[in-house]
């Protein structure tokens, strides 16, 4: 056919190459194309040297303002002063909270149930944290109830190794050489004696 | 809204009125959340009962309630039902707990004056919006 020619491919040889048709103008501009990418794809695999030197300096960077944020940390004033609020005003968080559905909390504390929850400011981590408490005993929602230290004063261990059993103490008092005796033996008794009498 | 001028020795003891306003509050709204808790039940129950009657009847519930009389601003509401009652005490627990969360705020926006120290001589002279210090006027420095 005119315009077309047999052609070998030099890298992929297939099973099916005999019966291969191709052009040779497609042919050269493939090979372009591919060149190319290739050119591309050895870009992306391994970066070129400006690249590497500016993530160097961008690491650099980040450690000089690590060590600088550290050394105004030491140097902070002694008076701190409150910031200016950014965050959202009272009113609109109790927005907030009032629109979400009601659900029954549980209080981990006192066992009681209740459908709404005291809200309040927890400073204890150091910032500003809105959180909701049992308004039976004031205990945050959520947290771990502090175990009392009264419970764990006395081990009970040292308790039972002190305390004798109930079995013990009356093995105790059973003593051997005493003379025991019930009531039949008691009644058997009195009559030899009268009899002896 | 209520506007007066407070005087303090110290630092100390515009935030220990603070405190003071703050677990007081947190008191009576745990107090109200607990009633609003007991009426809630029983509103809910009172509310299905006549819902149930209604449709029984065959009738609609008609939102116009007519034990209310309006005099002025001021709503009176003859023959109140713990509905009623409940939103009463909704509406008392909403406003405790915002002013609960803005007196919190003014605590903590006065922290810095604890850092102070000695400030022997010093009048305060607070200017309180609802009983939260707005301005404070140092004097005698």
């Amino acid at each position: 056919m005119p315009g077309f020619k047999l052609v070998r491919l030099k890298n992929k040889p297939t099973s099916s190459d005999n019966n291969t048709v191709e052009t040779g103008e497609p042919e050269n501009k493939k090979e372009e194309v591919t060149v190319a990418n290739e050119q591309n794809n050895q870009q992306k695999k391994y970066p070129t040297t400006t690249n590497t030197k500016l993530t160097y300096e961008e690491i650099n960077s980040k450690e000089t303002i690590k060590e600088k944020e550290t050394e105004e940390k030491q140097k902070e004033p002694e008076i701190i002063m409150p910031t200016v609020e950014a965050e959202k005003a009272a009113v609109v968080e109790m927005k907030i909270i009032t629109s979400r559905s009601k659900e029954r909390v549980i209080c981990g504390n006192c066992q009681k149930s209740f459908g709404t929850p005291l809200f309040m400011y927890d400073y204890g981590e150091g910032s500003r944290k809105l959180v909701g408490c049992c308004p039976y005993c004031n205990e945050i929602i959520g947290k771990t109830p502090i175990k009392k230290v009264t419970e764990t004063v006395a081990p009970p261990e040292i308790e039972k190794a002190e305390k004798p059993t109930r079995l013990q103490e009356n093995a105790k008092k059973r003593d051997p050489t005493t003379f025991q005796v019930n009531s039949d033996d008691l009644e058997e008794l009195i009559k030899n004696t009268a009899y002896v009498r | 809204m209520s506007i007066q001028i407070r005087e303090y020795n110290s630092a100390e003891a515009i935030a220990q009125n603070l405190d003071k306003k703050i677990d007081e509050i947190k008191n009576n709204l745990s107090g109200y959340i607990q009633k609003l808790e007991e009426i809630q039940s029983v509103a809910e129950k009172s509310k299905r009962i006549r819902e149930v009657m209604l449709k029984l009847a065959g009738k609609k519930a008609t939102e116009e309630s007519l034990g209310e009389i309006k005099i002025g601003s001021l709503s009176i509401i003859l023959e109140a039902n713990p509905v009623h009652e409940m939103e009463a005490i909704e509406k008392v627990v909403q406003s405790k707990q915002e002013r609960l969360l803005t007196l919190q705020k003014a605590r903590e926006d006065l922290k810095w004056l604890d850092q102070l120290g000695d400030t022997e001589g010093i009048t305060y002279t607070v200017v309180e919006n609802e009983d939260i210090p707005e301005k404070i006027l140092l004097s005698g420095l």
